[in-house]
C-alpha cells in the first residue's frame, strides 16, 4: 500500500482532470505496473462516477419566500432599533451634561479644596453643596443631585465623585444618571455591543461601557453564553442600561474551539 | 439579466432582483447544503443563512471571484456554522432523509436496481456524513458543484496545494468507509460496468 499512498494525491486528481500532461503520463505508465494502484484508481473513478450520479435536490416548497420573509423581518427588526436612537442620544446628552458640569467644577473643586480641608471640621456639608450648583445653571441639576446622595451617604468631601481620575471608580449608579449597571467577564460582548451601533459610554485599562438600549440588551443575552444573574437582568431590561465589558476574560479562558483547523494544515 | 447587472441591482437592495438570485441558485445551494448536513432540517436552515449572508453583504462583493463562488462560500460557511450549532445542542438528527432519496431517483430503471442504487447513494451519503468538516467541504464543491482546484480554493480561502491534498484525503478516507460499510462497490461497480457497457454499444 505504501505506492499508493505516495500516489494517492496524483491517483486524486488524475480523477479530477487536474494534472498536467507530463504528470499524467507518468501516473499511467505507474498504473500500470502496480496492482495496489490500479485497484485504488478504480475505486476512486467508481466513487467519482456516483457522486456524478447523485442528483440534484429540489430546494423545498415556499424555499424563497421564507428567505425573502426573513429579509422583511431583519428590515422590521432595524426600524425599531433606529426608533430606539432618540432615546440613547438623549442618554448621551445628558451624559455630555454631567461630564461638562463635571470639568466646570474641577478648578473650583481645586481652589475650594483648601478652604473645604478647613471646612471640614466645622461640617460644612450642606455648604459644599449648594456650592456646585451655585451658578444656577440648570446643567447643574444633574450634578447637584449627584453631590447631595455622596454628601449624605458619605461624610467625605462631596467633590471627592470628580476628584477620582481613574474611570472605573466613576462609574457609580449616580454618574450613570441612574441607568442600571450590568458587569460582564466576556470581552466578546464588547463585539457585540459594538456592531449593534451601541456608544461607548466610559473606557479605562480593564473595562468599556457602553449605553445599551433594551432590545439590544436582550439580543446580548441571547447571543451569548453569559452567567445566569447577568443573563437574566441583560432578558429583564425595559430601558438603556449601562453594560460595562471586561476587556481580558478572567482567569479562566475557554479553549479554542475551532478543533478541526489544526489538524491537517501542515499538508 | 447578466451577473454584472443582477449583482448591481442587488446593490441597490433590488428585492425583485434577490428573489431572481434565490431561483437561480436555490437548487444547487440546497444541494450542496443538503450534501454537508446530511438532514433536510438543517440544510434548509444553512441554505436559509447563506442567501441572508449574501443580502447583507452584498455591498461588499467586489466581484474578485465569480458571485457563485462567493455564494458556495457562503454556504459552505453556513452549513459549518449549523453543524456546529447543532453540535453544542447535542440533539442527534437523523442522518438519513429516506425521502429525499426517494423523490430524487429517476422512476424509469427495473424495481431491483431501484432499490440498489438507492441503496448505493444512501451509503455514499452517509460517508460524507462521517468525514471531517474540512475534507467534506472540498470534496463536494469537487463532485457535486463541479468546481476546479483553483475555483474551490478561491471559494475557501485555501492553497492550490491544500485543495488537492484535502480532496485526496477526503477520497481516501471515504472510501475506507465505503469499503467497510455495506456492500458499496459491488453494487456500485456493476452500476459503473453497466454504464459503460451502454455508452460502449451507444457507440
Amino acid at each position: 500500500m505504501k505506492c499508493c499512498e505516495l500516489y494517492a494525491a496524483a491517483l486524486s486528481a488524475f480523477v479530477d482532470g487536474e494534472l498536467s500532461e507530463n504528470e499524467k503520463e507518468e501516473v499511467l505508465s505507474h498504473v500500470e505496473h502496480c496492482q495496489n494502484c490500479r485497484e485504488y484508481l478504480s475505486e476512486l473513478m467508481i466513487v467519482h462516477t456516483m457522486f456524478e450520479e447523485m442528483p440534484e435536490l429540489d430546494a423545498p416548497e415556499g424555499f424563497s419566500e421564507r428567505v425573502l420573509e426573513r429579509v422583511h423581518e431583519e428590515k422590521r427588526a432595524r426600524s425599531r432599533h433606529r426608533r430606539a436612537w432618540p432615546r440613547v442620544l438623549a442618554a448621551c446628552f445628558a451624559l455630555l451634561v454631567i461630564t461638562a458640569a463635571a470639568w466646570k467644577l474641577a478648578p473650583a473643586m481645586v481652589s475650594s479644596n483648601d478652604s473645604a480641608a478647613d471646612c471640614n471640621t466645622s461640617g460644612n456639608d450642606t455648604a459644599s453643596a449648594p456650592a456646585a450648583s451655585g451658578d444656577t445653571a440648570e446643567d447643574f441639576t444633574y450634578s447637584y443631585s449627584a453631590v447631595q446622595k455622596e454628601g449624605v451617604q458619605a461624610d467625605a468631601s462631596p467633590f471627592d465623585t470628580y476628584d477620582t481620575e481613574d474611570g472605573a471608580d466613576d462609574r457609580s449608579a449616580d454618574s450613570s444618571g441612574g441607568y442600571a449597571i450590568i458587569t460582564l467577564d466576556v470581552p466578546a460582548a464588547a463585539e457585540f455591543l459594538h456592531e449593534r451601533g451601541m456608544a461607548v459610554y466610559a473606557e479605562n485599562d480593564e473595562y468599556v461601557s457602553y449605553l445599551v438600549v433594551a432590545e439590544a440588551a436582550h439580543d446580548l443575552a441571547d447571543a451569548m453564553e453569559l452567567p445566569e444573574a447577568e443573563c437574566t437582568a441583560l432578558r429583564q431590561a425595559d430601558d438603556i442600561l449601562i453594560v460595562e465589558v471586561a476587556k481580558t476574560a478572567p482567569a479562566v479562558e475557554e479553549p479554542a474551539e475551532n478543533t478541526l483547523a489544526g489538524e491537517e494544515e501542515s499538508e | 439579466m447578466n451577473e454584472r447587472e443582477l449583482i448591481a441591482r442587488l446593490q441597490k437592495r433590488d428585492e425583485a432582483a434577490f428573489e431572481e438570485l434565490i431561483r437561480q441558485y436555490e437548487k444547487k445551494v440546497y444541494t450542496l447544503c443538503f450534501r454537508m448536513c446530511g438532514n433536510s432540517e438543517d440544510a434548509e436552515e444553512a441554505a436559509q443563512d447563506a442567501f441572508l449572508a449574501l443580502w447583507r453583504g452584498i455591498d461588499r462583493f467586489r466581484q474578485e471571484s465569480s458571485l457563485s463562488t462567493w455564494i458556495y462560500r457562503l454556504a459552505t460557511n453556513a452549513c459549518i456554522d449549523t453543524l456546529r450549532r447543532r453540535k453544542k445542542q447535542s440533539g442527534s438528527v437523523s442522518l438519513d432523509d429516506e425521502e429525499l432519496f426517494v423523490d430524487a431517483v429517476d422512476t424509469s430503471p427495473q424495481p431491483q436496481e431501484t432499490v440498489e442504487h438507492r441503496e448505493a447513494q444512501k451509503l455514499l451519503q452517509e460517508g460524507l456524513s462521517a468525514l471531517p468538516e474540512e475534507y467534506r467541504k472540498v470534496l463536494i464543491l469537487r463532485e457535486i458543484e463541479g468546481l476546479s482546484y483553483t475555483e474551490i480554493a478561491e471559494s475557501a480561502s485555501i492553497e492550490l496545494g491544500t485543495v488537492k491534498s484535502r480532496i485526496s484525503r477526503g477520497r481516501s478516507l471515504l472510501r475506507n468507509f465505503l469499503s467497510e460499510n455495506g456492500n458499496f462497490f459491488e453494487i456500485a461497480s456493476s452500476k459503473v460496468t453497466e454504464c459503460n457497457r451502454e455508452e460502449m454499444s451507444a457507440k
